[in-house]
């Protein structure tokens, strides 16, 4: 990625990736499954991250959220270098920087809604005067003010995603990662989900990015990063302006 | 208003609460399925039943082994060498008492008798027991627990105390009944109540005279002498002292004389051994069961704590969990099983009065400590899983 492409919102990344290889020893052979990937993550921007199975998006979004460490690379957050971190160490820089909205939404399914959003705040120590009333807030953002003490069974999947984007925030992350938000999800939920997100990347502070399959989610992007093989082989960076901008796509931009 | 909710990126702030979630997960965990907390409290309280009732006959064994050294209190024991516990008597010489009262930092001697002896049943038949020669004249050790008559109504003729509870084993109805020791006719003229000894064999309490007649002792021929310190004596300088001047004898303290018994009875006859394979054997039923729920319990919340583990949660946040629940199951299952074994000890002490089931509150809370620990101890198979969850499968999940 160039220095003008990095300056192209005119802010500082928040989240910086440099040439990460992800490996994996199959008993075969080394599997090379990240090939030499460089990206950002720019607050106010939504970023999708799409590509076909088995091209790398669901290990890239791991090592991105620090979930995963890549076998050599930079990794960025917040002033800390995470490649090469030990698994406590890692898991500090999640719980303080990253949250996680996931496919199959993750809730505990023996907590209520108000109480899966009061764990990542428990998690995170993330105080308050009140965490009750700090939960409650965020699942009122997310149109739940009136299922806070429904447990996940009775949710829609629509609700328990917006559930799981209210416990991601609450810990206000400066980085949202989102895999497969919409996949469970008929259009009308998937929609309401997508606009949320976009509404959280409007936060100057943050960036979200999600992995996704779904087209329908083409238009709610400010980016969208598409890898195939392990390679980053496209970055549109205004793929609402008229059409995808091929002229903005590169082969494997870390190259 | 999302924005002003949910925006800001920011670190956690110092101040302020948080409401700890570790413990509800837990909670919740545990009644989730209410069949494998079942399974985990039967296990638990099964475990607690068996070894509950198992310290408590061991402590009753310890009780009535030591029932008569812990009346007598005696700084130092003159025992026969070798004795091997306290009802396995023989006859000291005989001059040791005024030996040992003739010795420097010795306040007060006394001699007692205990031998074994043949009682013959009014109605015929004949049972042995334990002769116990007190020597209250002389300021020595007085009968205790007495139920019926008095001390002074030992010190007729041929007078004996015996235990209510052993009255049919020795063939009488009570007070003032008649019988024989080694041929010669006495007569009942005290009853004790609680005082049990270890073995099958009665205790019956006379005047030390009287023992010495009963068993054919010479008048100064006891079995043990129970030696009493002046104020400030060195009990080892004493026991040296003592040692030097007799032969064929052992100078013990009451502690060392007790133990003594204890293990003897306790150990060498494989009694105790028993009672503790039995406690050993329910505290490892209880950690198997508890192992086994809590670990098929963590598999199924598995992908919670790989959701909490992605969230940042850090490992001992995730232990945490696990070890609440395996102290929550703890609590609910010592509660029950204790009550349970509150029941069983009772009904057993009432359909069977001999046996002897002791339950303190002390003991209660060396279970309670047992119970916890066992738990944890079962929670380590759970713990070893959920570290070596992979956050990065909540994406495949």
């Amino acid at each position: 990625m160039s220095k003008s492409d990095r300056a192209s919102n005119g802010q500082r990344p928040l989240l910086e990736a440099r040439n990460i290889v992800k490996s994996i020893n199959t008993g075969a052979g080394e599997l090379h499954i990240l090939k030499g990937v460089s990206m950002d993550l720019r607050p106010g921007e939504l970023t999708l991250l799409m590509g076909p199975s088995g091209s790398g998006k669901t290990t890239l979004l791991s090592i991105l959220g620090c979930i995963l460490t890549a076998t050599s690379g930079e990794l960025h957050l917040a002033g800390h270098q995470a490649v090469g971190l030990a698994s406590e160490e890692l898991a500090e820089i999640r719980r303080l920087h990253i949250g996680f909205v996931f496919q199959s939404y993750n809730l505990f399914p023996t907590l209520t809604a108000l109480e899966n959003v009061l764990v990542a705040l428990d998690v995170r120590d993330a105080r308050s005067a009140d965490p009750v009333e700090t939960a409650a807030e965020a699942l009122k953002a997310v149109g739940l003010g009136h299922r806070l003490h429904n447990y996940p069974s009775k949710l829609s999947g629509g609700e328990k995603q917006r559930v799981a984007i209210a416990r991601s925030l609450a810990g206000r992350p400066s980085v949202v990662l989102a895999d497969e938000p919409t996949a469970a999800l008929d259009s009308e939920n998937g929609k309401a989900v997508m606009e949320l997100l976009k509404e959280v990347a409007k936060d100057p502070t943050r960036a979200v990015m999600a992995v996704t399959h779904d087209h329908r989610t083409l238009h709610y992007a400010d980016r969208i990063i598409t890898i195939e093989d392990g390679r980053i082989v496209g970055d549109d960076r205004s793929p609402n302006k008229g059409g995808p901008d091929e002229s903005s796509k590169k082969k494997n931009v870390a190259a | 208003m999302l924005k002003r909710i949910l925006g800001g990126a920011a670190a956690p702030a110092a101040q302020g609460k948080v409401i700890k979630m570790a413990p509800k997960i837990a909670y919740r965990n545990l009644f989730h399925d209410r069949m494998s907390l079942i399974v985990t409290l039967v296990g638990i309280v099964f475990s607690v039943v068996l070894v509950a009732i198992e310290v408590g006959l061991y402590k009753g064994s310890e009780n009535k082994i030591a029932t008569v050294l812990d009346k007598a209190p005696a700084d130092l024991w003159i025992v026969p060498f070798g004795t091997k516990s306290f009802d396995d008597p023989s006859l000291l010489i005989g001059h040791e008492k005024y030996a040992a009262l003739s010795t420097p930092g010795v306040q007060k001697a006394e001699d007692m008798i205990v031998s074994f002896a043949s009682w013959r049943k009014p109605e015929g038949g004949r049972k042995s027991f334990i002769l116990v020669g007190l020597d209250w004249a002389n300021g020595g050790t007085r009968p205790w627990s007495l139920d019926e008559g008095a001390v002074e109504d030992l010190e007729a003729p041929n007078a004996v105390a015996v235990d209510r509870s052993y009255f049919k084993d020795l063939g009488i109805e009570g007070r003032n009944s008649y019988a024989e020791i080694n041929s010669q006719r006495i007569k009942v003229t005290a009853v004790t109540k609680g005082i049990r000894s270890f073995t099958t064999l009665p205790y019956v309490f006379t005047p030390i005279n009287t023992a010495r007649k009963f068993v054919g002792a010479g008048a100064a021929q006891s079995t043990y002498v129970l030696v009493t310190l002046q104020h400030g004596a060195n009990v080892e300088t004493v026991r040296t002292a003592l040692q030097d001047r007799m032969q064929g004898v052992e100078v013990l303290t009451h502690d060392e004389f007790t133990r003594r018994s204890i293990n003897y009875w306790m150990f060498s006859t494989g009694a105790g051994l028993a009672l503790i394979t039995g406690m050993v054997l329910g505290a490892i039923v209880g950690v198997v069961i508890v192992a086994q729920t809590l670990y098929a319990s963590t598999k199924d919340h598995l992908n919670e704590f790989a959701t909490l583990r992605a969230l940042g949660a850090s490992a001992s946040y995730i232990h945490a969990v696990i070890l609440i629940q395996a102290m929550l199951s703890a609590v609910l299952g010592y509660a029950a099983g204790m009550l349970l074994a509150m029941l069983a000890i009772y009904r057993l002490s009432v359909r069977v009065p001999t046996l002897t089931i002791v339950m303190t509150p002390k003991i209660a809370a060396y279970l309670f400590a047992l119970t916890v620990g066992m738990c944890i101890f079962a929670a380590i198979t759970a713990i070893r899983k959920v570290t070596r969850i992979d956050p990065a499968g909540v994406f495949n999940r």
